[in-house]
């Protein structure tokens, strides 16, 4: 690639809008080792913000005590994110991957009809869906439980819609194959399928743990006790109520996904250009 | 089939925790209370038609959606091909953007608080600026504008990756053999880069629009219930019929959102099929 001038400008441009892109987050995590008296120094005295310091005085770890130890509203809400996502994504994995098996490899008459349908739902806004479940859940009495929560995070047409990609994906012939050497159902898909597929499963698990990890507007509407409401609810609020370790709070907030993308990420790199494609 | 019986648990649900709440609410949008048997028709959506809040919504959602999808869709774009122009920079952009998606509402708003709110670093010279009261900008006709920009950086990033990932599969041979032609850097974006684009654009509509129901977080962190009217939207008058409990008007505004949904799959059908006949041709 030639060093031109306009390679030079295009670069700088780019750099630019990242620097852009990533300022909140680079102030997020700069302002979460501030202590509060810092804080309330340079920014929380009541006038004007002068100009964003990203350097701390003193250094501190405290809105991270704050938040992992001290902080029980914090932590509690913190306990309620790890048990909805972890609990919907495993209840999401058993219902979805066999269906999405069933939709790609098993011959069955209803296949484009029920395509069709999980897709007409997934354009849907999540409030013409949720207002209905809502008004369900009042009926028959599950309003608050957790139960409510995790039932309809875990029904969504995306992950089938998305794993149907990656499964069509497999090649027939180790299918044949695996066919061939007497292997049933069950183990075609948990042995052969599955592995092949795995780019695709991985995606689908980040991206659904992601999205129930911020999951706001369902707790919001089926919960009513905020000691069940998830951290994704409840950050703002803390955060107004703790403005000293507020950006702590929000760090300690996005570590799980971030975690999981730096483990996992990489494998979906290649996932994704795949699926958009289709 | 056992296909049939891996399918059960999956379509179950959907049928249990999808299909009947809609069907109960297409039928209740058309009785006189959430649990009546009064047919009374077409009212309800009649009386909801002239509520002032209504149409408030109705209107500042669809300004709302007019000038940001069009700046969802392009914007973007560019920085999609600027990045793919520079090889220093494509490395990085799959990280970068999958981070600035990653960010919660809560920690972009307070960053957006310490430039824009009563204390924020941008308030007062903007204020100057648009002769308005000196105070949160929140409060300000330039809510829009603000609420706009913050749709867009937090949902831009979506529409990148997938606008990458479709120039990433364009060929390099492509654009070599055209700069042999004598072909310029406007012209290899036009006849090579935009048509294999075709079928990324639906995709991107769509999930600009499945995104753009998500900033009412953003709104509400901004006004709560009851917001500066320019960015008063339907979701505000959604959660504020729920809160007063018109249950009737939440049916009708879901079976209104549902006709709007179906509409928008089937426009996004007709563009992807129009897409994969251009392609083929």
């Amino acid at each position: 690639m030639k060093h031109n001038v306009s390679s030079v400008v295009t670069g700088t441009v780019g750099l630019l809008i990242l620097l852009v892109l990533l300022f909140p987050l680079i102030c997020t995590a700069a302002l979460s080792v501030f202590s509060s008296v810092d804080l309330g120094f340079y920014y929380f005295h009541g006038n004007t913000v002068d100009s964003i310091k990203l350097i701390p005085d003193n250094f501190t770890l405290a809105q991270y005590a704050q938040a992992l130890l001290y902080n029980t509203d914090y932590t509690r809400a913190f306990t309620n994110s790890v048990l909805y996502t972890t609990l919907t994504v495993l209840l999401a994995a058993i219902t979805a991957l066999p269906a999405a098996y069933a939709l790609v490899f098993c011959r069955l008459r209803s296949r484009k009809i029920i395509l069709v349908l999980l897709f007409a739902i997934m354009v849907l806004p999540i409030q013409a869906v949720e207002i209905p479940q809502w008004l369900m859940m009042r009926k028959w009495g599950l309003l608050g439980s957790d139960a409510s929560i995790i039932l309809t995070g875990v029904i969504e047409p995306f992950d089938v819609l998305l794993l149907t990609i990656f499964f069509s994906a497999v090649p027939r012939e180790t299918l044949e194959a695996a066919a061939v050497d007497g292997a049933g159902i069950l183990r075609t898909m948990v042995r052969i399928v599955f592995p092949q597929a795995m780019h695709g499963i991985v995606l689908m698990f980040l991206l659904k743990f992601i999205q129930i990890w911020n999951m706001t507007e369902q707790p919001v509407l089926f919960l009513d006790d905020t000691t069940h409401q998830p951290l994704s609810v409840m950050l703002s609020a803390l955060c107004e109520a703790n403005t000293a370790s507020a950006f702590g709070f929000s760090m300690v907030f996005l570590l799980p996904p971030l975690l999981l993308y730096g483990m996992f990420g990489d494998r979906t790199q290649h996932a994704i250009p795949y699926s958009i494609q289709k | 089939m056992i296909g049939m019986l891996l399918l059960a648990p999956y379509l179950i649900g959907v049928a249990i925790l999808i299909l009947y709440p809609l069907s109960q609410t297409v039928i209740h949008s058309f009785t006189d209370t959430i649990d009546g048997e009064q047919f009374v028709g077409i009212q309800n959506f009649l009386s909801m038609k002239d509520s002032r809040a209504f149409q408030s919504a109705v209107s500042n959602s669809a300004i709302f959606y007019l000038i940001s999808l069009p700046l969802m869709v392009v914007l973007p774009l560019i920085g999609a091909v600027l990045y793919t122009q520079n090889r220093w920079l494509d490395g990085m952009f799959h990280h970068t953007v999958f981070l600035s998606i990653l960010l919660p509402t809560a920690a972009l708003m307070q960053f957006a608080d310490l430039l824009f709110s009563e204390i924020g670093m941008f308030t007062e010279s903007l204020c100057a600026l648009f002769d308005l009261p000196i105070g949160s900008l929140y409060d300000t006709p330039l809510a829009r504008p603000l609420l706009i920009l913050l749709f867009l950086f937090k949902y831009g990033g979506y529409n990148a990756l997938v606008y990458y990932a479709a120039i990433r599969q364009i060929p390099e041979e492509r654009y070599e053999s055209a700069k042999m032609d004598g072909a310029g850097k406007l012209a290899c974006f036009r006849y090579i880069t935009l048509p294999a684009l075709r079928p990324a654009f639906p995709t991107v509509l769509l999930l600009s629009v499945l995104n753009s129901y998500k900033v009412y977080r953003e709104a509400f962190q901004i006004g709560g219930t009851y917001p500066h009217d320019s960015i008063y939207l339907i979701q505000h008058y959604i959660h504020n019929n729920f809160l007063n409990m018109n249950y009737t008007r939440l049916c009708c505004i879901s079976v209104l959102l549902l006709c709007v949904g179906i509409g928008a799959a089937i426009i996004c059908g007709i563009l992807y099929r129009a897409g994969e006949r251009a392609n083929e041709a």
